[in-house]
């Protein structure tokens, strides 16, 4: 049986079975700069567990220059 | 207030200054001559209500997230690709994703701090993405391709 590790609100994180869950539920934002998936799980209603997936396109950049000399 | 998004600006001078050695060790380091090691780099997460950006000069607790097994300072970055040259940029990713394991960050957060714990904890650069909780579960940072244009850090 698969278990899916939540926490019913108290930041006690322990495993469940996930026959007792509602979801999957998945959903996945993407715009310029990241994909961003998240799956959740609910218990009685309530989000009990929610991964979070982001994968960055781009990072930081500088311009280097050389500066003027004479 | 908001976290915004910027590589430090110290971490340019310091580029300058030798003061990272990011990556596979490839050059001889500071701190041996025969035994070079390589920095450890680590990323924080921000709250989405903080205001870290690119004028901070080392990591800093504060506004950073706290909740179920997160540990302050945030996890070790995998540095095991050197920088390297790319197309008519210079380029540095970390060789695998950043991984939060089973964690409740049940305030929101949209930021991360990369900084060098081996270096007095100077920062590296701030990255910012969409606002998010996460509950008994993961929170991963997949990098970017390390190229041109798409890299962690760019210098153009």
């Amino acid at each position: 049986m698969n278990m899916v590790n939540v926490d019913l609100g108290d930041g006690r994180i322990f495993p469940m079975e996930e026959h007792l869950l509602q979801g999957p539920f998945r959903s996945t934002v993407e715009n310029e700069r990241e994909r961003t998936t998240i799956e959740e799980y609910r218990f009685e209603g309530k989000v009990v567990h929610r991964s979070v997936h982001v994968t960055l396109k781009q990072g930081l950049g500088v311009e280097a220059a050389v500066g003027r000399m004479g | 207030m908001a976290n915004t998004a910027g590589l430090a600006i110290s971490f340019k001078a310091e580029l300058m200054l030798g003061q990272h050695q990011l990556g596979a060790v490839t050059l001889v380091s500071r701190t041996s001559l025969t035994a070079p090691t390589t920095d450890t780099v680590k990323f924080a997460l921000y709250l989405a209500s903080a205001t870290t950006n690119n004028a901070n000069t080392a990591y800093t607790a504060t506004g950073e997230v706290s909740g179920t097994n997160y540990t302050a300072g945030g996890v070790t970055v995998t540095n095991a690709t050197a920088p390297t040259t790319n197309s008519t940029s210079g380029v540095w990713t970390p060789s695998a994703s950043i991984v939060f394991t089973t964690v409740t960050l049940s305030t929101a957060f949209d930021a991360g701090m990369l900084y060098n714990s081996t270096q007095g904890n100077r920062a590296i650069g701030v990255y910012t993405f969409g606002s998010q909780t996460v509950t008994a579960g993961n929170f991963t940072l997949t990098m970017p391709a390390n190229t041109a244009g798409n890299a962690l850090i760019q210098l153009a």
